[in-house]
């Protein structure tokens, strides 16, 4: 079984157009606006309310030194900040790479300049102006506010082909630097202050005085593009041999502070059966693992677990074709949505490490709303709502459809991807005992896509996922009829759940905005287009060696610098 | 000219012929795939916007005719030009490059351990019927009926990890890329696993080929002659029952670029096979195309040595 | 090409049929290999009667309560992930790993035998032709092409019926060429002189008097098949392009438990046993058929 890599929970502010699969490895990721598509498999874990893990107070001697050794099962395909739309790349540069002007502050999730040390928004809530910190690159030169604009002005470039260039291409008016410490950037319309923030943070500044030397593009000319040898984050690359391994050793000048651990090594091991043993002996400290191996690793006396309950998650639903019958009757829908076991399915299929969702938010959104309806499972009230809908059972107990043939659903879904094609069979057993007969299509994630979003659409549902992050603005693109077939690719159309988001982007009360949120979820969950399932918390494994930071509702992750390695262990 | 150069000749332009038919079924095979070229990187990606998708096509030239698109490609690979992946922008020689040396170094290990089946046959058919040959029959019929990838796992899982005594996959210790033996430990799991097949065809074909020859009647009227046993099964019936193996030899080797998908995956091997892989997967045509070329044209030469080798060899062999 | 591993063929005398099955009956090894695999077959085609009146269950019945229980009485290989019972699993993917081995033996064999027939028989263009073929196939290298198609043609290569075509279509020229090598060799001898000296037609010629002659050779070469056919869809179903689910074979239901590892190891080992357990058998048969119908191989 080959196994896909692993997507990231600290990629706050993305929508993941998620395939399925394999588990975390908590590696940082730059922090994009653009929403990130990744061809490549989501893990699955728990529901735990914030720790119950080892906590290794921060005050203990951090010791210097030492190699975290990370198994993983995907390589990284290029190194370039804007052209990879891969996880494994993702969490290469996030090694290299840092531009995050703000972050999410890992304890209160309040927004704190992080590279900027300051910000000021101007009276029209439109420009904001980030004062920078004293920063420097690797080899010594200043990390300046033109850096920033210069790697804009490139990324923006339509024949840089950046994939994720449109959204900024929407938003940003201006993004220039005023001079070496500030820089000034405004977007169209007024927004609140973490809408704007969320909007204008999307540039990771590659050092100009290298770069500019050689070509955007092209790897043969860009020798920065596979190698870079001037970074601005916490590693510099050392060694890469494709699909083997990569070695990165700190940075010394990193701002806030050279990092404790002074290697990491990636291992590409494709085989997650052996990385667990890898990781099980010592050999490495951490690993990609299936759902399946998480008890086995529990048990061991080598490793220390860490649990917490994200702030932003990650969720898989089923989704209704809304362009035919019998999906496109709401009733339909809501009686299918009764025939789910969630609880089972998170239970058994990811091994209790997901817990169910009924909307667009986890329980752990600000925004999150608790009274949408929940549609528990119930058989009999799927019939019931079947039968009075008017889908009759014929003689053969078959449920006939409005035009009277029996009704036979489509069900699409990504393969190799074990879990998804178990939830596939649990909505055939369950459909079945409704009379439906489904008939499930398993794709590659490439032919997958295109079966789901191209004419003629010949599909009823599909198994697909979201990855959501704080700001709850984020996921908006998923609900506007603009979007069809790509983000919408259900074709949901509610202009007045439109006018919602839109009200929810431009309202400056946070209390408001929470109100809007709260009854987009309701309006939501009464269409129903899609029968929410499951959403992963958020589960590590490391070896008892590491010392990580205490775990927070981001994670562990965040401030890798403070990580250490105690030596002898 | 010589019946066997002019042989040999038509046989070459037979087969320039041949690869040509193969460039043209693996150029249609590739634009004729359901989802098609659109879904390279990303070019399906739902954020990606339009104009950019269409700017892509254009720039890879998806939107000519197909007889264009396979001129255009056809002539670049006639320069030693297979492009660049569509996945990461570099040159495709570049990557299949740089995994050349794990590759060859797991099967020239592999194609050494397969060479244990030579003495294994000839022992098991001069001992036929004895102990040593009975074992390797049941051993030979054993090893034969597991996949062999699934042993390997359950080797690695229950033999190698809780012992300690094996490397769990990989080619080396990082950090001691430079020491042999520490290279050996990490290739020996993986080449006997892989030669296994090998082995066992080996040795099987060997021991029959050996049985074959020794009913022969020169061997028998060496044998009346009272010449020495060993002697006779040396000169007469090894020699005999070697030449058939040569084929092997040659593919072995016409092969030695290709890769083992499934044991470099199994043993975290960064090989040409996992690179093949991957590049299917994601429709990097490119690459997937020139590995099939370069497959092509070096088992199409093996085909032509083997040819050759026997119009050497084997005088019986007459070429019209 | 390659020398073919078989003696070359003789006139094959009228009781040669029935000494030589004399001859396999006699060998023990032979017989049980023989008796195993029967039952399997069996098992298999009885599958839904055996899990249904034996097992008193059946392969697709979920019970997500029940998921990982290891064997027991009620459940004697256990369950999987969905709490379907793995025993009766594993008897119903054996119709179709033995099914695929069958089709693809059959279909290699039919294209096979027919154009090596051909070939070997009015050799010139035909023969030129079909070896430019053969020549072709050759030429692309089997695991890439294999991969590929399977990658891109998913929702085909997937089914059972899909695979056995993929392998039979990739698989047939090795059994033509072993044909043609036998046909010219047999083409040569008295006998089809004789037949053709009283006027029979070429297709009675091909198919009564040289097919029988190399029909043992044939019925080894499939063996060979089947085994090939059953380990090729489980190497495919490790790299996770072999029988798509929820169709379950031994391939898949081999390479799927690898993530039951730890949870559930009679998982791994049960499809692991049946499809060890058959190649084997089949090997042992192949074995003792050429013993058996040449049995100067064992002096």
């Amino acid at each position: 079984m080959i196994k896909k890599p692993t997507i990231c929970l600290a990629s706050l502010v993305a929508i993941v157009l998620l395939a399925a699969c394999a588990a975390p490895a908590p590696t940082p990721v730059p922090p994009t606006v653009a929403p990130t598509i990744v061809a490549a498999p989501p893990p699955t874990p728990a529901m735990v309310s914030p720790t119950q893990a080892p906590i290794v107070a921060p005050t203990a001697a951090a010791s210097r030194g030492g190699e975290l050794r990370i198994a993983t099962t995907t390589d990284a395909v290029t190194l370039h900040p804007y052209k990879r739309t891969d996880s494994a790349s993702g969490g290469y540069i996030g090694r290299m790479f840092t531009g995050a002007l703000w972050r999410y502050n890992p304890e209160t999730l309040e927004p704190e300049p992080f590279i900027a040390k300051a910000w000021k928004v101007a009276a029209d809530q439109k420009t904001i102006t980030f004062t920078l910190n004293e920063l420097k690159w690797s080899d010594g030169k200043p990390l300046t506010a033109f850096d920033y604009q210069w790697t804009f002005e490139q990324a923006m470039k339509p024949e840089n082909k950046w994939p994720y260039r449109s959204d900024p291409e929407k938003n940003i008016v201006t993004y220039k630097a005023l001079d070496d410490k500030t820089l000034e950037i405004a977007i169209k319309e007024a927004k609140p202050l973490p809408v704007l923030l969320d909007k204008v943070d999307l540039i990771t500044p590659l050092p100009r005085h290298v770069w500019e030397k050689y070509d955007w593009n092209d790897p043969t000319k860009n020798p920065e593009i596979m190698q870079p040898t001037v970074v601005s984050g916490m590693y510099l690359l050392k060694e890469w041999k494709r699909d083997d391994h990569a070695t990165f050793s700190r940075n010394d000048n990193y701002f806030r502070g050279s990092p404790n651990i002074e290697t990491i090594t990636y291992r590409i091991v494709p085989n997650t059966s052996v990385s667990l043993q890898m990781l099980l002996s010592g050999e490495v400290d951490q690993s990609a693992m299936s759902d399946n191996d998480f008890d086995k690793a529990k048990a061991s006396d080598k490793l220390n677990l860490y649990e917490w309950d994200p702030a932003a998650a990650s969720w898989d639903y089923i989704g209704f074709n809304l362009r035919r019958a019998p999906n496109n009757d709401v009733e339909f829908r809501h009686a299918i949505s009764y025939a789910i076991p969630r609880d089972l399915i998170a239970q058994k299929i990811y091994n209790a490490l997901r817990k169910p969702i009924y909307s667009i938010f986890p329980p752990t959104s600000w925004v999150y709303n608790p009274n949408v309806p929940k549609y528990e499972y119930n058989i009999e009230t799927a019939k019931a709502t079947l039968d009075k809908a008017g889908y009759k059972l014929d003689a053969n107990g078959k449920r006939l459809g409005k035009d009277g043939k029996p009704l036979k659903l489509k069900l699409l879904h990504e393969t190799p991807a074990p879990t998804r094609e178990k939830t596939g069979l649990v909505m055939q057993e369950e459909l079945g005992k409704l009379g439906i007969d489904v008939e499930i299509v398993p794709l590659e994630w490439g032919a997958f896509l295109n079966a789901v979003k191209k004419e003629p659409n010949d599909w009823d549902l599909d198994i697909l996922a979201w990855s959501v992050g704080i700001e709850p603005s984020g996921i908006r693109d998923i609900w506007s009829e603009a979007t069809i077939p790509d983000l919408n690719s259900v074709a949901y159309i509610n202009k007045n759940l439109e006018a919602l988001w839109d009200r929810g982007e431009k309202e400056f009360d946070q209390a408001k905005r929470k109100v809007i949120y709260q009854e987009i979820q309701q309006v939501i969950s009464g269409d129903s287009p899609y029968v929410f399932l499951t959403y992963r918390s958020g589960w590590s494994f490391l070896n008892k060696r590491v010392s990580s930071n205490p775990v927070t509702r981001l994670g562990i992750a965040y401030d890798f610098q403070r990580w250490f390695i105690t030596p002898g262990k | 000219m010589s019946g066997t150069s002019r042989y040999i000749l038509r046989r070459l332009i037979q087969n320039i012929l041949l690869l040509f038919v193969i460039t043209v079924l693996s150029f249609a095979f590739m634009r004729l795939a359901p989802g098609g070229p659109e879904s390279f990187i990303g070019a399906d990606d739902p954020k990606m916007s339009p104009d950019l998708r269409s700017r892509i096509r254009a720039e890879y030239g998806l939107d000519d005719p197909i007889p264009v698109q396979y001129w255009n490609w056809l002539s670049h690979v006639l320069q030693g030009d297979f492009g660049r992946s569509f996945i990461d922008q570099r040159p495709v020689l570049d990557k299949i490059a740089e995994r050349l040396p794990a590759t060859i170094t797991l099967n020239l290990a592999t194609i050494f351990v397969g060479l244990f089946g030579i003495p294994i046959g000839i022992l098991a058919a001069v001992k036929r019927g004895g102990l040593f040959d009975r074992f390797m029959a049941i051993f030979n019929s054993l090893g034969n009926s597991v996949p062999h990838w699934w042993l390997g796992l359950i080797i690695l899982i229950f033999i190698a990890a809780p012992t300690g005594l094996l490397p769990l996959g990989g080619m080396y210790t990082i950090g001691k890329e430079n020491d042999i033996m520490d290279r050996l430990w990490h290739l020996l799991l993986p080449a006997t696993i892989a030669a296994l097949g090998d082995w066992i065809t080996l040795s099987r074909y060997l021991r029959s080929s050996i049985l074959e020859v020794i009913r022969l009647d020169y061997i028998r009227t060496a044998r009346a002659k009272g010449m020495n046993e060993r002697v006779v099964l040396w000169r007469h019936a090894f020699r005999n029952a070697l030449i058939p193996i040569v084929p092997f030899f040659v593919f072995s080797i016409a092969g030695l670029i290709s890769g083992a998908v499934i044991y470099e995956n199994t043993f975290s091997w960064p090989g040409i096979g996992r690179m093949a892989v991957q590049a299917a997967f994601q429709r990097d045509y490119p690459v997937v195309m020139a590995l099939t070329i370069i497959g092509s044209f070096l088992t199409i030469t093996g085909l032509i040595i083997v040819d050759i080798i026997y119009t050497l060899v084997d005088p019986r062999v007459k070429y019209t | 090409m390659t020398a073919s591993p078989f003696a070359a063929p003789r006139k094959i005398s009228e009781g040669f049929y029935r000494e030589s099955f004399k001859r396999f009956r006699r060998d023990r090894v032979s017989m049980i290999a023989s008796i195993i695999f029967l039952f399997i077959c069996l098992l298999s085609i009885s599958a839904p009667l055996f899990t249904e009146f034996v097992l008193r269950t059946s392969p697709n019945k979920q019970d997500l309560l029940r998921d990982y229980e290891p064997p027991s009485p009620q459940h004697w290989g256990g369950t999987d992930g969905l709490g379907r019972d793995a025993l009766a699993r594993v008897i119903h993917a054996g119709q179709v790993s033995l099914g695929i081995g069958f089709a693809v033996a059959g279909l290699q064999l039919t294209i096979g035998v027919i154009l090596g027939l051909i070939a070997g028989f009015y050799h010139g263009h035909v023969d030129d032709a079909i070896n430019a073929i053969i020549l072709t196939r050759g030429g692309i290298p089997t695991l890439y092409f294999l991969i590929l198609l399977s990658v891109t043609f998913r929702g085909f290569v997937g089914t059972p019926w899909g695979l056995a075509i993929i392998f039979g279509l990739l698989g047939w020229t090795g059994v033509t060429r072993q044909v043609r090598g036998l046909v010219l060799s047999v083409k040569q001898r008295d006998f089809v002189d004789a037949a053709r000296v009283t006027g029979a037609r070429d297709a009675r010629i091909m198919f009564r008097h040289i097919l029988p002659n190399v029909m043992y050779i044939i019925l080894i070469i499939a063996g060979f098949d089947i085994i090939g056919a059953m380990l090729g869809e489980a190497g495919l179903s490790y790299l996770g392009l072999g029988i798509q689910a929820p169709t379950a074979s031994w391939g898949n239901m081999l390479s799927g438990s690898l993530d039951d590892f730890q949870k559930a190891p009679w998982l791994v080992f049960l499809p692991g046993i049946f499809i060890s357990i058959t190649v084997l058998c089949i090997f042992l048969i192949t074995d003792g058929l050429r013993d058996a119908f040449d049995p100067r191989l064992k002096e």
